[in-house]
């Protein structure tokens, strides 16, 4: 049988999302594989958390509704060791595009260099000090924005 | 039937940031919001809203910034769990980033914690370059060419 203290220590993101935002959380395995990646690194980085301390982030891909009709973007949602449960959690949306494949294939691309960017320097102090957040390079979802400005 | 969560407060915090009606009272109310959420107060001291001016014209000067880095001092009420009957404030620097302006999406850390409002205020101004370099890894690593362009 769950236990309530261990309920609560999972912020409810979903319902955030759904019924706050009204974002919808599609499900991903390479967005799942992202997360896991991201929290053993924090975990294993950042010495002062205590084994039952409340580390908790997730990427998530999300579906929303715009004037133009369904957006799909990446997100990282989370809550750290400051406060448990709080108002609204730490929430970065990195990029959205009208096309769900299109989507997919990006994160795919970070999820391959996944190791190159975690090494990135705001990453490297993200990870070891859960100070600003986790970077993912423009040059991963705005290709062709990059191309025109070069 | 499933019970669906009713969040007043967080709708009511979302629905603000949303309905800001220019950046600058946005701005405002991402502070508010900021503090309220990590259950702190705002610290108004004069040299407070200083330090804070003088860091946010240091990031303006940023080249190739991208989005909002928002300060702000909060303090809070620290009690000790081995002595319930004392307790200490706490002064931390936040810093929020929001990449778009009017939005919910708001990524917030504490950059310094002190127990001291004057300790706070020095470290600041001692360290103003590492903050900022901080903000420039970010802006940096934002910039970064894919793994394989790197390679080519």
């Amino acid at each position: 049988m769950r236990q309530n203290h261990t309920i609560r220590k999972v912020a409810p993101f979903k319902d955030f999302m759904k019924e706050v935002l009204r974002w919808h959380i599609m499900k991903s395995e390479e967005v799942k594989q992202l997360t896991r990646k991201l929290v053993a690194d924090i975990r294993a980085n950042h010495g002062q958390i205590q084994k039952d301390a409340f580390v908790y982030f997730r990427f998530v891909k999300y579906a929303r509704l715009k004037e133009i009709g369904f957006v799909y973007g990446l997100a990282l949602i989370g809550w750290n060791d400051v406060v448990k449960y709080s108002l609204m959690p730490n929430l970065v949306s990195y990029f959205e595009k009208s096309n769900s494949e299109e989507v997919d294939k990006i994160i795919s691309q970070i999820l391959a260099d996944y190791d190159y960017i975690k090494q990135l320097p705001a990453n490297e102090n993200f990870i070891k000090n859960l100070q600003g957040f986790f970077v993912i390079p423009k040059s991963y979802y705005r290709k062709n924005e990059l191309v025109k400005n070069n | 039937m499933k019970r669906v969560p009713n969040y007043p407060n967080t709708r009511k915090a979302v629905s603000s940031l949303y309905q800001a009606e220019d950046t600058v009272k946005w701005i405002k109310k991402v502070i508010k919001v900021s503090s309220i959420n990590h259950r702190t107060k705002l610290s108004k001291d004069p040299r407070v809203i200083e330090v804070i001016r003088d860091l946010n014209e240091s990031v303006k000067k940023i080249s190739g910034i991208e989005g909002y880095f928002i300060f702000h001092v909060t303090v809070s009420i620290v009690k000790y769990l081995n002595d319930e009957n004392s307790q200490d404030l706490e002064y931390s620097l936040w810093c929020n980033y929001a990449r778009l302006p009017k939005t919910a999406s708001i990524f917030s850390w504490i950059v310094l914690v002190d127990n001291s409002l004057d300790n706070l205020i020095d470290t600041i101004k001692n360290n103003k370059n590492d903050i900022i370099r901080d903000i420039e890894d970010i802006i940096r690593s934002l910039n970064a060419p894919q793994k394989t362009e790197k390679e080519l």
